[in-house]
């Protein structure tokens, strides 16, 4: 059964690929752009069903990783000058550090509680830091953003966004197999045992935390480059509540929950905000729904075996009345 | 007997929750290879002892050498690292996981893997966890999930994740707690089994007196935090407390 699931989710990544890599080839530009946030955003939930999927960790403020990198790589290139190649390279050692340091301070928290909220906490107040200097840019942001060099224009962003997100997702999915993971989910499941076999859970819990922080920051930075800025939505607490959203809706569980998720999430804000001021409205409802119902979210095994069970019972009493 | 003799020593241990004094100046040694049982009446500091040793609770005074190196306020992982490992009253398990994927957690961290980032394939390490429970009896449970296992076969399966880490000395609290009195004496067998094959020691909290009569080689009596006394069993048998406490005397 967990054989067949690897191969489905090969088969999901291959097929997804074929399927981005088709869109290149379209016209519109305004699609393209929502395909990347699509994606950009898929990635940014995969990398927080690191920590909430397999460590059961709940951080209220992954957008703090998210705002590192499309800040710290705005602020490189506009502010200092630097050259965009070094400026990712600089975007992603300084998240690291930041991660590590911060990841310390949450997780040697043994409540859970405390380390949501404090995730929250030091979100908010990245956020309003940002908000009230004008070097950062304030409410308006750092625009005027290069991208890379060889990705200027709009098509060559959008290959250079798919490959990204192709090679960081591959990256989680080899992890995801990784003896790393288990024993990270091991620690969800029960800490004192955990402890027992000799898991050091707070180093776990870190390294935990710094790789999910690091794929946050390779969006946050592929998301700036798309827009040519840095705006406060990428460091803000709303953004990091949607990325909850996203892996709840799709399915913790699941390799490519939080990534469907992301797309509904994603289609929602852009979409359906065009045709009702009531958007967030009918997420709200949208996600209650899910988490009363379909608790898994969407992909959840659970609800599979659920909806197989069904199927079953319904053709057993069909073929009983005949 | 050399300190050199004693796998565990304990000296003046000492354990305050306020003014409770839950454990008072325990020293007791437990040579290599033996079967020691610690009993007392509800509330007589066992389990806290226990927890002491494993240093899961600070103490408030004292000091413990597992192997004549101390290992006061080392932390419980690293203790676990150390060759002591505790079995607990009420099982300890990974319920969604398979008999197998507990038991391979256990051969990780005691191999070092834990912070292995690398894919490796599902049945990695499958021979190796097969040894293991082919030892406790439930090989042919291996890929059946916990939470649909008998309580009797996760207790075995506690043994089993144990032993993946190749303890010189296991703490088994309460054993054959929750058990029938047939399954207890069989778990027991492998308890004793294993200490004989494995050259291990082992440390048991026990209230069922036949249990301790047939299987401890020492005992050692508490009450109210206090050491009372320490002997055979059948000098533990004459001891008037013990008489009192558990034989109606």
């Amino acid at each position: 059964m967990k054989a067949l699931k690897s191969k489905a989710d090969l088969v999901t990544g291959v097929a997804l690929i074929a399927l981005l890599l088709g869109f290149s080839f379209s016209s519109s530009v305004s699609f393209k752009h929502l395909i990347m946030k699509i994606i950009i955003m898929g990635l940014f939930a995969l990398s927080l069903n690191i920590q909430s999927g397999w460590g059961g960790l709940r951080p209220l403020g992954h957008g703090l990783m998210f705002g590192l990198g499309a800040y710290t790589y705005a602020i490189t290139t506009v502010r200092m000058d630097m050259n965009p190649y070094l400026a990712v390279l600089v975007t992603v050692v300084f998240t690291v550090l930041v991660s590590m340091f911060l990841g310390y301070l949450l997780v040697r928290k043994s409540d859970d509680l405390a380390f949501s909220f404090l995730s929250m906490g030091f979100c908010t107040l990245t956020y309003t830091i940002i908000l009230k200097t004008s070097y950062l840019g304030v409410d308006a942001g750092i625009s005027g953003v290069p991208r890379l060099p060889f990705a200027i224009s709009d098509d060559a962003t959008y290959v250079l966004t798919v490959v990204v997100v192709c090679i960081a997702v591959l990256l989680i999915y080899l992890l995801s197999k990784s003896q790393f993971s288990w024993i990270f989910r091991a620690v969800r499941e029960n800490k004192e045992k955990a402890t027992c076999i000799g898991v050091n859970i707070v180093r776990v819990q870190l390294m935990g935390y710094v790789i999910s922080g690091l794929f946050a920051c390779i969006a946050g930075m592929l998301y700036t480059m798309k827009n040519n800025g840095a705006y406060t939505y990428s460091c803000s607490v709303q953004l990091s509540m949607e990325a909850l959203i996203m892996c709840l809706l799709g399915g913790m569980n699941s390799f490519w929950g939080p990534a469907l998720g992301a797309m509904i999430v994603t289609l929602f804000n852009t979409q359906v905000t065009n045709t009702t001021i009531y958007a967030n409205f009918w997420l709200g409802i949208l996600t209650l729904f899910v988490v009363m119902f379909m608790q898994g979210g969407i992909l959840d095994e659970g609800l599979r075996d659920q909806i197989k069970a069904f199927l079953v019972k319904r053709r057993r009493k069909g073929t009983e009345k005949s | 007997m050399s300190e050199q003799t004693y796998i565990l020593r304990t000296e003046n241990l000492t354990k305050n929750f306020g003014s409770l004094k839950a454990v008072d100046d325990i020293s007791i040694q437990v040579p290599y290879g033996q079967m020691r049982a610690v009993i007392g009446p509800n509330g007589a500091g066992k389990s806290t002892l226990m927890n002491l040793i494993i240093q899961k609770t600070p103490l408030s005074a004292g000091k413990v050498f597992l192997m004549d190196k101390e290992i006061t306020g080392i932390p419980t992982h690293t203790i676990s690292n150390l060759g002591m490992s505790k079995c607990f009253q009420i099982t300890q398990v990974f319920t969604s996981l398979t008999v197998f994927e507990n038991v391979r957690m256990s051969l990780i961290v005691d191999r070092k893997k834990a912070y292995n980032v690398l894919p490796v394939a599902s049945k990695y390490l499958r021979e190796e966890v097969m040894e293991i429970l082919r030892l406790i009896g439930i090989a042919d449970l291996a890929d059946e999930v916990v939470k649909n296992l008998s309580y009797g076969d996760q207790r075995r399966l506690e043994i089993a994740i144990t032993l993946a880490k190749r303890p010189k000395l296991m703490i088994l609290d309460e054993p054959a707690a929750g058990v029938a009195r047939k399954e207890s004496y069989v778990l027991m067998d492998l308890v004793r089994e294993l200490r004989d094959k494995l050259n291990m020691t082992m440390l048991f909290i026990e209230h069922d007196m036949d249990i301790v009569w047939n299987y401890a080689e020492e005992i050692t009596v508490m009450n109210l935090g206090q050491f009372v006394a320490s002997g055979t069993p059948e000098e533990i048998r004459h001891n008037d407390f013990v008489q009192k406490a558990y034989l109606g005397g």
